[in-house]
């Protein structure tokens, strides 16, 4: 275990000599940042593909709709919820407020390619592999797509 | 005051971003209606219950759903899955707005307009006689609770815990209202769990992107949460699936002469069929729920549920009250279904609460419906609910801010005298 912390305590040392931009605390640079916040995006979609469109059918002999302008207004509404944040602070605010904060714990790191712990970390993307096996997975399929 | 003015009927939906449970107080049950627009190969829409009755082929299918992550922002949608709820032959209830009680729930920390636009499409379009908007952990603690420790009864002070489709979320109610500084959400629900094992099966085994459904149907079959991760990641390592306990084969849906045939564990008494696609899973079963009690496994800057409620409880000013909402916690949501979320939970989090502290955690039957029965109760219970509700004749009177003001936040007195 420590031979590894001395690898890849050398390895960021060398990389980063001489920039003014340090990497995070745990070793995570902005680019990683990003690259996880991006994931996490996609974490949250509800279809793949994106620009999927499902249009409501008209049912025929449905009660009348949009009885009043205000729910006219309503139902035609094609607002999504980032619109929505940017037209309430007190309530976006509110909503972000109640997020749970960190661990106090650290992370626990497992390997992205078969989910053992992962204990060595990719030196150009930052993602973590447990063996040579997954680190030839890793590099053949999702390395470099933050290297860009 | 003539009998004849009051409205003849009760009608509570409980309205979930993934399921709507809807049905008359009367109901022994709700009915369990999906609550989205879903599109299948043949470009054939379906709208809520119909994706059930009228679909065959669930591989391949897109949802549209009203809610985006947490809030209801589209109506277009909702209203379309709410008029065939409300009035369609097939769901069959029937309901005439004009004779109706409605009590509906809302999403905890949903924006005000989202809220306010509930409102004016309840009265102004469906024209209900009278309403009540509350969130489903208000409902959820209408029940009586006691019943879920053992005991008999229900207290005015309970902490409610929702993990459902879009996120958990921990909600303390104190004297029977809830007290917001304190509620906390976590962005772990089971959207995330479902695109996460999607995400991992399509990495290791078979490309599934597109078949939310199917993993759906696998991530409620196969997975469960673990005691001790870190020994069953160590028998997922050292032994091959053949030999692995943990190990489980999934038959895949596929087509058959006779219809669809739908996915399902393999049975490894009977002989295997050659034509089956089978996917078999490994520490996935475990690794997906895990994100519960460890979202920093995927790189989320969020603590996990059980110290996301020591967060919540910390922020409740009185430890007397601090006390109460311990000895009263309810799960509910469709998360909490995992098989050894109970044994999890309850180890981990009489780790983080004071010895002297006593731990009651409730664990209702029927986690999905468990909101809803609370609303049925509610609604059996006329002046309780007419104390709460807002009638259409003040709505006309006074408009949405009526709404707004009596469905609001609301101070809880006994914490009041502690600042």
């Amino acid at each position: 275990m420590p031979l590894v912390e001395l690898v890849t305590g050398a390895t960021a040392v060398s990389t980063f000599a001489g920039r003014k931009n340090f990497p995070k605390r745990d070793g995570e640079s902005h680019s990683v940042q990003r690259a996880i916040n991006r994931r996490l995006a996609d974490l949250e979609r509800e279809n793949y593909n994106d620009s999927v469109k499902i249009e409501v059918p008209k049912a025929e002999g449905s009660r009348s709709s949009g009885k009043s302008p205000a729910v006219r207004r309503i139902l035609v509404s094609k607002k999504t919820l980032s619109n929505l944040f940017d037209e309430d602070e007190t309530g976006t605010s509110d909503f972000y407020a109640a997020a749970v904060e960190p661990s106090r714990y650290p992370m626990r790191r497992l390997c992205s390619v078969c989910g053992y712990w992962g204990a060595i970390t990719c030196i150009r993307c930052g993602a973590r592999y447990c063996s040579l096996v997954c680190e030839d997975t890793h590099r053949e399929t999702r390395c470099l797509k933050v290297y860009a | 005051m003539p009998v004849a003015g009051l409205p003849r009927a009760t009608f509570i939906i409980d309205n979930g971003a993934y399921n709507i449970k809807a049905g008359f107080a009367t109901n022994e049950v709700p009915s369990v209606i999906p609550n989205c627009l879903a599109r299948g190969r043949g470009r054939q829409v379906y709208i809520g219950d119909e994706f059930f009755t009228q679909c065959k082929d669930f591989s391949g299918v897109v949802f549209r759903r009203p809610f985006e992550k947490g809030h209801l922002t589209n109506w277009e949608s909702e209203k379309a899955i709410w008029d065939r709820l409300l009035f369609s032959n097939e769901v069959g209830f029937h309901v005439d707005p004009d004779e109706t009680v409605l009590t509906v729930t809302e999403p905890a920390l949903q924006l005000p307009v989202c809220s306010s636009n509930m409102d004016q499409i309840v009265f102004e379009e469906y024209g209900f006689s009278s309403y009540y908007r509350c969130t489903t952990a208000a409902l959820v603690h209408e029940n009586e609770t006691g019943i879920l420790f053992g005991a008999s009864g229900r207290s005015d002070t309970s902490l409610i815990i929702d993990s459902g489709y879009s996120a958990t979320v921990i909600i303390p109610i104190i004297e029977n209202n809830v007290y917001y500084p304190a509620v906390r959400r976590l962005n772990v629900g089971g959207k995330l769990l479902r695109n996460f094992l999607k995400e991992t099966i399509s990495f290791r085994y078979y490309n599934m992107m597109d078949e939310s459904w199917i993993v759906n149907e696998i991530k409620d079959q196969c997975c469960f949460v673990t005691t001790s991760f870190a020994k069953d990641l160590e028998t997922c390592k050292k032994l091959p699936a053949a030999r692995n306990p943990l190990a489980l084969d999934y038959v895949l849906p596929r087509a058959m002469a006779s219809g669809i045939r739908q996915g399902h564990i393999r049975d490894k008494a009977l002989p295997s069929d050659p034509d089956d696609q089978i996917l078999t899973l490994g520490n996935e079963r475990f690794s997906v729920p895990e994100l519960l009690f460890n979202p920093s496994d995927i790189g989320m800057r969020q603590a996990g549920l059980p110290e996301a409620i020591m967060q919540s409880i910390s922020a409740v000013p009185d430890a007397d009250v601090r006390g109460l909402l311990l000895g009263n916690v309810v799960f509910v949501g469709g998360n909490t279904k995992f098989s050894g979320f109970r044994d999890r939970m309850s180890t981990e989090l009489r780790a983080l609460v004071p010895d002297d502290i006593t731990l009651r955690l409730g664990f209702p039957e029927e986690p999905i419906t468990y909101g809803w029965q609370g609303g049925a109760k509610l609604g059996m219970d006329r002046t309780s609910l007419q104390s709460r509700q807002v009638t259409r004749k003040e709505y006309l009177e006074h408009g949405p801010s009526i709404c707004m003001r009596k469905f609001g936040k609301k101070t809880v007195k006994v914490l009041e005298n502690n600042v």
